[in-house]
């Protein structure tokens, strides 16, 4: 009998498949985090499966040497439901992105979350259709340019964290493909939450929508456009922490600290507010509204899953009833017997 | 909700109950929840008293038929063919179709200022359906008619009135 | 008039011993007509009789009373002799109001019974059914025994002794009346419903007491009323010794399902969307948590196929129910399902289609959709049943097949085998044959799983997640064999279209050859399949005791066919296909077999009535 775990590396999650992604995408970086994060869980690779839907991040199963189902477009979150509820000691991943979650696969991620399976999802928001080779997405912003929307997109863009808590996600973050560091910590806290733990990652696709997220991942630009979530602190960025955020009423503003603003004046990060008004709040701090973009944990809150409440109706059900017999139940009601 | 004919508990809208099989499809309706509310449902028109109504052919002129409404001190007429209605003609008509040139079309028949085909009821109708009848159309008289269709009487809604101060418990 | 308050005699009136005979039962939906018209099924069957039934419900749910869109019906034919339809014509009809009245009377048969309650038929109920006239008054109904009953009155009459009712309780027990009268009627004896009202109306004593005097009531106005001068009487069948339950055909596929489990040592997940005529299987299923049963209402058709996808590649037996306008929407998951190689049981309970079509009629139009409803080249095996209690064995077969070849496989059923019942031998849960199901177990000697890797049946492994060493990944992508390794190669595409189509092909060696009833060669063999089965069946043993050369061949499995089907084919003259679609299983026979088949196509939104295949045989045997 097994008295530790085994010890597995990251080569032992590599297969032998070459990888497809166009040199320079931003899923490589995903998948090295991923490869070195998964061995720190202890979960064994045989009860770890990745399932995903279609896309460029949808082929991120094959390159997993775990058990893996790489589904139809939008519907990975249906899988993994009926996988879990099914199976529910093992460790499901459900990879998606931008098109595949949120467009045609929208309702489905939609109800995954609100029945809060414990599973997670990782969604890879490139802003464009990339294994199509280049239309415009449900992130894309208003006047995007693209093979579909040759003057400008017209669609009101979707920010899925907005749309995760809009379903009172439990666990909701938001990491960067080029911030490798703060990626495998917000994987490992994804994995370790009991629920649904909803990631948005921003990737970048090099070939069809190069850039989307320099602002956030340029070296010199990072510090002033994105600001760490870190629970119980202040809500503080730039690059030596002189600007915050504080509520105007239910506004956000940025304010310089110093001139008679002090730290104490600043919006508390509280991953655990039972309200997902914060985190909300949070999510709508845009760019181009002149706001830093929060990374790290949003919310982070213990709920039901659905798949432990449905496998404890099956246990009550039978404790209540008794394991169910086949001939009592055929029998039952009116019956006659011919001789 | 509780089958009302063996007390089983069942889901809400079922078409029969899961227990003894009794049709629910007409048991959703809710109870009355006062005496007043009782009697409506039970009561039919006839305890109103309809009145016998006053029947006039399609052919009167508009002016005779003003001259009953006032003499008669009566809110309407109905106009009807071969013993049933075909039209009513109420103060309210004369009010807004003859208005102030009442006299120039004195000679008119009323068959023309008439509202056609006149909601009915059924002597046997239940109290409750009169008032529903007379809010939703925005009536104060319905004919009565009997089995074969044929004008047996006229309630309005003084009537109703009337009847509801008799029911209410006393203050 | 006295009526009795204990036990009741046997009729003083002559009796006429008939065949057999075929009820309806008709009325607006609140009239009862569901209950009292099982309570008539019930005591057939336990009179010996065999049953067949079928009930029509309204095509609006909450229509207003009286009107033609809320008229609910229950027919029940019950014979001594062997029977497998609920009847083409009918012997009887009990119509509470006018609706009932014009919506059945077509199918009542000259000189038939007709039984109305004659205080419904008021000017305001003949206009609801948009009568000009009384059909009560104006001859209409002069070809049939009409049998007028003022069933108000007489209900009222019954109860009015008993303590605590109201008006509204009083006549809530009308349907107990009418159901008395055919009691009496057909020679019936009323303690199996006696029964059933002191069981179920216990807590409501009063309610209970006047339901039982509404029924002895309704069997004492036959024997009394100068309306009937005799009554009928069905003798007991010759039926296969065994103990009996009648059972529905969406009950008994839902039985067999969690059986077919437990012969596989499986727990059962159903992933499904509400549909009507599948429905009941989904909240059947939801009832059955003690079977171990994972049921998931999922939020549309595609996520439930797509999680029975997922949990089939748990290791669960995995199922989704639906009809015809859900199936489409399945049918991207379902060639999925199909090139990932997974057993799981899809179920197709066909309605009147196309499109929503007619949701509560029953129709055999979605044989097509089965076959090739899918891109690509994705043969899937279908079986069909023919019959409510033939259900349950189309289950087992179907997870049978689906694990024992690695596959989807796909069950169609329609509205009428599952809202029909019929009575159904109870089998010996023991002497069930076991499904056999193996799993790869763990490997640690580091060499990389091959989860294409196929056996004699080309069926590969179900390997589970969970096994340590087995770690492999599926995906819709063609993939290489043996390796299931993402795969363009033009040869391998070929190979694999090849092993798919093979591999349910050759489930032909697996199972039974197609049996034929009647002669063995001749000028005609009527060629059905599903539900058709009970016309055809009677229609055929009608016409071959009239001397007509014809033999019947009811097809269980329609992919793929039976392995001597082509031999039999052979062996006619003529061969009729009976369906209710346009002609389906015809198109399917004539490409495959190269036989010029005839077809008799109905979409009428009912079943055949046997009148009909009976004239159409005559007509192909000429």
């Amino acid at each position: 009998m097994r008295t530790e775990l085994p010890v597995v590396t990251a080569a032992d999650f590599a297969t032998d498949q070459d990888v497809r992604w166009c040199p320079g995408c931003g899923d490589y970086a995903i998948l090295a985090q991923m490869k070195k994060m998964l061995p720190s869980l202890g979960v064994p690779r045989q009860n770890t499966v990745f399932i995903s839907g279609i896309g460029c991040s949808s082929r991120f199963p094959y390159y997993m040497n775990t058990y893996g189902i790489h589904s139809i477009h939008g519907r990975a979150p249906a899988f993994a439901t009926g996988l879990k509820v099914a199976r529910p000691e093992l460790s499901v991943w459900v990879i998606t992105g931008d098109g595949d979650g949120l467009s045609i696969g929208g309702n489905h991620l939609m109800h995954a979350i609100r029945r809060n399976l414990d599973i997670n999802i990782i969604l890879f928001n490139n802003r464009i259709y990339g294994l199509t080779k280049g239309q415009y997405s449900p992130t894309s912003p208003l006047g995007k340019k693209t093979k579909t929307s040759p003057m400008g997109a017209i669609d009101n863009p979707l920010h899925p964290l907005s749309i995760a808590i809009g379903c009172e996600a439990t666990f909701v973050a938001r990491s960067i493909d080029t911030h490798i560091k703060h990626l495998e910590v917000v994987l490992r806290r994804a994995a370790l939450h009991r629920g649904t733990a909803f990631v948005e990652i921003y990737q970048n696709c090099n070939v069809f929508n190069d850039g989307a997220w320099a602002y956030a991942n340029n070296r010199q630009t990072k510090f002033e456009n994105t600001i760490e979530l870190e629970h119980g602190a202040p809500l503080v960025f730039g690059k030596s922490g002189q600007k915050g955020i504080r509520l105007n009423g239910l506004e956000p503003e940025v304010v310089e600290l110093g001139t008679g603003i002090a730290e104490n004046d600043l919006l508390v990060h509280d991953e655990q507010a039972a309200e997902p008004s914060l985190a909300y709040l949070l999510s709508r701090l845009r760019h181009e509204d002149g706001f830093p973009e929060p990374i790290g944990v949003f919310r982070a809150v213990d709920s039901p899953r659905y798949d432990e409440e449905l496998n404890r109706q099956v246990d009550a059900a039978r404790a209540q009833q008794g394991t169910g017999d086949l001939t009592q139940l055929f029998n039952s009601g009116e019956t006659w017997t011919v001789s | 909700m509780t089958c009302p004919y063996c007390s089983a508990e069942n889901l809400d809208g079922v078409d029969d109950c899961a227990e003894c099989g009794q049709p629910l499809s007409d048991a959703h309706l809710a109870d009355p929840s006062t005496a007043v509310e009782q009697r409506l449902l039970t009561d039919h028109v006839d305890v109103l008293s309809p009145k016998d109504p006053i029947a006039i052919s399609a052919q009167t002129p508009v002016r005779d038929v003003l001259r009953m409404l006032v003499d008669r001190h009566i809110g309407c007429l109905i106009v009807a063919e071969q013993g049933k209605p075909i039209g009513i003609f109420s103060e309210r008509d004369a009010l807004v179709k003859l208005n102030t040139n009442a006299a120039a079309l004195g000679d008119r028949p009323v068959s023309e200022f008439m509202t056609t085909a006149p909601e009915t009821l059924e002597i046997g109708a239940k109290v409750a359906f009169a008032v529903q009848r007379m809010e939703v159309g925005g009536y104060r008289h319905l004919p009565i008619v009997g089995d074969t269709g044929e004008l047996t009487g006229i309630i309005s809604v003084r009537d109703i009135l009337h009847y509801l101060t008799e029911n209410l418990p006393d203050a | 008039m006295a009526v009795s308050t204990e036990g009741h005699e046997p009729s003083r009136k002559d009796t006429i011993v008939l065949d057999g005979a075929t009820v309806r039962l008709a009325g607006d939906s609140g009239d009862g007509m569901q209950v009292v018209g099982g309570q008539f099924t019930n005591t057939s069957a336990l009179h010996g009789n065999d049953v067949a039934t079928f009930p029509d419900f309204p095509a609006e749910i909450r229509a207003p009373r009286g009107t033609l869109a809320g008229v609910s019906g229950f027919q029940v034919q019950f014979s001594s002799t062997d029977i497998f339809t609920p009847g083409d014509t009918l012997n009887a009809l009990v119509a509470m109001n006018p609706a009932a009245l014009v919506t059945n009377i077509g199918d009542l048969e000259k000189g038939g019974i007709l039984i109305v309650n004659s205080e419904s038929f008021k000017p305001r109920d003949l206009k609801l059914a948009r009568l000009d006239t009384n059909p009560l008054e104006d001859g209409s109904l002069d070809e049939y025994r009409v049998v007028e009953v003022r069933l108000n009155t007489l209900n009222r009459a019954a109860v009015k002794d008993v303590d605590g009712l109201s008006a509204k309780l009083q006549d809530r027990c009308k349907n107990f009346f009418a159901l008395g009268l055919i009691y009496w009627l057909f020679g019936r004896n009323l303690d199996a419903t006696l029964r059933f009202i002191d069981a179920k109306f216990r807590n409501k004593p009063e309610i209970a007491a006047a339901n039982a005097r509404s029924l002895r009531a309704g069997w004492y106005y036959g024997e009394t009323t100068e309306a009937f001068t005799h009554n009928y009487q069905v003798e007991p069948a010759r039926l296969t010794p065994g103990t009996y339950r009648n059972v529905m055909g969406n009950q008994a596929l839902t039985w067999g399902l969690i059986t077919a489990a437990r012969l596989s040592n499986k727990e059962l997940f159903c992933g499904s969307y509400p549909i009507t005529p599948a429905s009941p299987i989904l909240e059947e299923l939801s009832a059955f948590k003690h079977f171990g049963v994972r049921s998931f209402q999922a939020e549309d058709e595609i996520a439930a196929m797509c999680s029975v996808i997922g949990a089939a590649f748990g290791g669960a037996m995995a199922v989704t129910s639906s009809s015809g306008p859900g199936i489409a929407l399945k049918s991207e998951a379902m060639g999925l399902g199909m090139i990932l190689e997974l057993p799981m049981l899809i179920i197709s309970v066909q309605r009147g289609g196309p499109s929503t079509g007619l949701p509560t009629k029953t129709e055999q139009s979605d044989l097509l959709q089965a076959m090739f409803g899918r891109n690509g080249e994705s043969p899937l095996p279908v079986i069909a049943a023919r019959s409510p209690s033939d259900c349950f064995y189309v289950a087992l077969e179907a997870w049978r097949l689906a694990t024992r070849f690695m596959t989807p496989v796909i069950i169609l059923s329609d509205g009428y085998i599952a809202n029909g019942s019929e009575p159904w031998r109870i089998p010996d849960v023991d002497e069930l044959p076991e499904i056999v199901v193996e799993h790869p177990g763990p490997s640690t000697n580091g060499e990389p799983f091959m989860p294409y890797q196929r056996n004699e049946r080309l069926a590969r492994p179900w390997a589970l997640p969970g096994t340590e060493g087995l770690m492999h990944r599926v995906g819709g992508l063609e993939k290489e064999d043996v390796t299931g390794n993402v795969s363009y190669d033009p040869d391998n595409h070929q190979h694999m279209t090849n092993v798919r189509a093979q591999r349910v092909a050759q489930i032909a060696d697996d199972i039974p050859v197609q049996e034929v009833d009647g002669p063995q060669h001749g000028r005609l063999l009527v060629l059905s399949w599903g539900g058709t089965y009970g016309a055809c069946a009677t229609a055929v043993r009608q016409c071959q005791a009239a001397g007509v050369s014809v033999a019947h061949a009811h097809l269980r499995y329609l992919n793929p066919f039976p392995r001597n089907l082509g031999d039999v084919l052979d062996r006619y003259d003529r061969i009729l296909v009976p369906e209710l679609n346009m002609g389906q299983l015809r198109m399917l026979i004539r490409s495959r077999y190269l036989h010029d088949v005839v077809g008799l196509n109905k979409v009428e939104g009912k079943p055949f009535a046997v009148s009909d295949v009976v004239a159409e045989i005559r007509k192909r045997v000429e």
